[in-house]
């Protein structure tokens, strides 16, 4: 047990819902091995879920983490990661989201929240520093998350409270419900909200007024100060400042790599792309910004629609993927709609990726003449109706009709419906996939081998849409080709690299647009290491630093193997996308070849020091990360297998 | 003493919060600061309400133009330029 009064809060909040037990331990005995948010989330799953335990059952976890260094003045250190068994997958669910409520939980004292059961009636946690307590949410309960945090504030008559919460698709059970942080900010993928609402637990509002104490202060300041002035100078910052995470749309429709169509193709075309551009969302909507806790990018954008129909909705946020998600893979070109359905899908408490996935499955289902009006509730479904969209998005959250079946994502939909409708669901691992991947070879190999099932926030590259140089691919990565979007070789050492570094920075709560995700001027791990020895007073080198990501890494890695089994034929991408190209865009004629692929998966899997027929961590892999409890359970893992 | 230039900029990172109390405890909280931030972005009022404690309060540490640091770290740190230092009354 390392002990620091620095850095931490210190305590975990463990929280029983069925028999109400509220108590505490201390985080300093899993630091530094798991670091801090995703990274300790994981690992008390990993030990203490059985692989028999299904996701909705009260037996279920699900762990609310702020990174080690959340409180502090790290830039972009806002994030909380929550975790707990993928609704989809069975395997690790995992997501993150900034706001300020990972700050606040560390100013109430507590690193993480654990909860566990499931309350006979509903429920909200009210944290205020160390007076805890369950309180009844029946009045909340079928409230979107907006009046939900309004009514919590109204309750604790505290006005500056910071509020998670899940919206009716989460109280349904929908797969695709979400979690919503500090009012805007989504935990989307992995159903982490239907998991919140199986537990009958609505909401979690936390008050903190303690301190984040730091070893060596003025140390840490001149560093903080350092990071900040340089990050404050990049072009990647002002444009995000701008625009939001939308400014990143045109360089990936640029390289034919935004879904259209449900994967028809992988390029909007010109003249659509033209009415649902950043410029469009900013200049005609936008009426203000906001950042998350110590963030100096300010990424955050709220849009007002004045006019037409959709006049009088606000919108708190909207992310590059609500235009991939709506404007792409639904092909909606108007951009009101889409702010619309953005927000429509953060009132109810619904991922937008998972969500607008399945309906642009349907929309393919119902082209094709697979499902009809009989299937529909009545519904035409046609690309680009926004009219039907935002009928099938609360037909999920309510489990309603049609969307009952919806609620399942598409692989389980396809399998509920039948007659050939799995040729239409992209899936990974049994979760949703939204970002076009045959133009960008390691994007879609971070893509595809996630351990989450699908989604860019593992090891998926920033360094094709971004363009780097071979010059400077070779100096950070050691490999030409780290900018070069059609090369397969080097992508997986570049991909194994970000795999640490995302593990690290979800588990120091650092953003990744803040890191050297998409620039190498970015906070480094080296930088990393440095705040982290900085404010914690327990030394760790760049080296070990990265080692720790290792670790975390092949502990998710783990975690699938002994829930679900998943082998090497989980990390190939969906076979249509290896057989249909891209059909237009300056990338036009893309696709992921099996020949390659299979040489990209021979490749990662031998960096990682992994058996290449099953893709399974070695023994000798785990013993030398020190992950003994993972080396027991790959033995019951084979054995299962046999 | 600080002036609050153009709190319309205000994004509500609470960078300026964090650095006061930094400044006043060499520790990070919301609580031990002389600012105040009121962000809301639910309503439609660009940027922020921001105070800053200039006289003896019960609940604020009070701004001393942070006395033994370098320079004002609020006024420094702030990304969007929103706090000001000014020689005048």
């Amino acid at each position: 047990m390392t002990m620091s009064k620095y850095g931490y809060a210190g305590n975990i909040l463990l929280v029983d819902l069925t028999t109400s037990r509220i108590h505490t331990e201390s985080t300093y005995k899993y630091i530094p091995k798991f670091l801090g948010g995703r990274g300790i989330n994981q690992w008390i799953l990993f030990k203490r879920l059985r692989s028999w335990v299904t996701p909705f059952e009260p037996s279920n976890m699900i762990c609310f983490g702020a990174g080690a260094l959340v409180g502090t003045l790290v830039p972009g250190a806002a994030r909380l990661n929550i975790d707990s068994k993928n609704a989809f997958t069975h395997g690790i669910g995992s997501g993150s989201a900034g706001g300020w409520f990972a700050m606040e939980l560390k100013f109430a004292g507590y690193d993480h929240i654990v909860i566990q059961g499931k309350a006979r009636e509903p429920v909200y946690l009210s944290v205020k520093d160390d007076k805890v307590a369950l309180k009844p949410a029946g009045e909340l309960w079928g409230k979107s998350t907006g009046i939900t945090e309004k009514l919590i504030k109204q309750d604790l008559g505290v006005d500056d409270m910071q509020i998670l919460s899940v919206g009716p698709a989460g109280e349904n059970m929908a797969r695709p419900a979400c979690v919503i942080v500090s009012g805007s900010r989504a935990v989307g993928r992995c159903g982490l909200g239907a998991i919140m609402g199986s537990k009958n637990l609505k909401a979690i509002a936390v008050k903190g007024t303690k301190s984040v104490a730091i070893k060596k202060p003025d140390e840490f300041l001149d560093l903080v100060i350092t990071v900040s002035e340089r990050l404050s100078a990049l072009e990647g910052a002002k444009a995000r400042k701008e625009f939001g995470t939308l400014a990143g749309s045109p360089l990936y429709n640029n390289l034919s790599a935004l879904a259209y169509k449900n994967y028809e193709d992988d390029h909007i075309p010109e003249e659509h792309f033209a009415k649902i551009s950043h410029e469009v969302f900013r200049n005609s909507y936008e009426i203000d910004t906001y950042a998350c806790s110590a963030c100096p990018t300010a990424c955050g954008h709220v849009y007002s629609i004045n006019q037409g129909i959709y006049a009088g909705t606000q919108c708190l946020k909207a992310e590059a993927n609500t235009v991939w998600n709506f404007g792409g893979k639904i092909a909606m070109d108007d951009a009101a709609a889409i702010l619309k359905a953005q927000e429509e899908c953060c009132q109810l408490g619904l991922d937008i990726d998972n969500t607008s996935s399945v309906i642009a499955w349907a929309i393919d289902c119902f082209q094709n003449g697979i499902i009809s009006k009989d299937t529909t509730d009545g519904l035409r479904l046609n690309w680009g109706d926004h009219r039907s969209v935002l009928e099938l998005i609360k037909k999920i959250a309510y489990r309603e009709g049609f969307g009952n079946v919806l609620a399942e994502g598409s692989l389980r939909a396809s399998r509920i419906i039948e007659k050939g409708s799995e040729r239409y669901a992209f899936h990974m691992k049994g979760q949703d996939l939204i970002e076009g991947i045959r133009s960008m070879k390691g994007w879609a190999l971070g893509v595809v081998v996630s351990a989450r099932g699908g989604a860019h926030t593992r090891g998926a590259l920033a360094t094709e849409s971004r363009k780097y140089s071979a010059e400077e691919s070779e100096r950070i990565f050691c490999v030409k080709t780290a900018g070069d979007a059609r090369a397969y070789k080097g992508k997986p050492k570049v991909v194994t690299y970000f795999e640490y570094v995302h593990a690290l920075l979800d588990s120091l709560g650092v953003c990744f647009f803040t890191s050297n995700w998409t620039t190498p001027s970015g906070i480094t791990p080296d930088e990393l290491a440095q705040f982290y020895s900085l404010a914690t007073g327990i030394n760790i080198s760049e080296n070990e630093l990265m080692k720790t990501g290792e670790r975390i890494h092949n502990l998710e890695k783990m975690f699938n193997v002994y829930h679900v089994g998943f082998t090497r034929k989980d990390d190939y991408p969906p076979k249509r996308l290896m057989e249909e190209p891209v059909k237009s865009g300056p990338l036009k004629g893309e696709l992921l070849k099996q020949k390659n692929w299979d040489q990209m998966l021979d490749e990662y899997y031998g960096l990682h020091g992994w058996d290449k027929k099953t893709s399974w961590p070695t023994k000798e892999k785990l013993e030398e990360l020190g992950l003994d409890e993972c080396k027991k359970r790959l033995g019951q893992a084979k054995e299962a297998k046999q | 003493m600080i002036i609050i230039k153009n709190p319309e900029a205000c994004t509500g990172c609470l960078i300026c919060k964090l650095a006061c109390s930094f400044h006043h405890t060499r520790e990070f909280s919301r609580s031990h600061s002389s600012i105040r931030v009121l962000k809301s972005i639910f309503n439609s009022e660009k940027g922020a309400k921001i105070s800053i404690t200039f006289q003896n309060d019960d609940e604020r540490p009070t701004c001393d133009l942070c006395e033994g640091e370098r320079f004002p770290l609020c006024v420094s740190l702030c990304p969007e330029k929103v706090l000001k230092v000014t020689k005048g009354d």
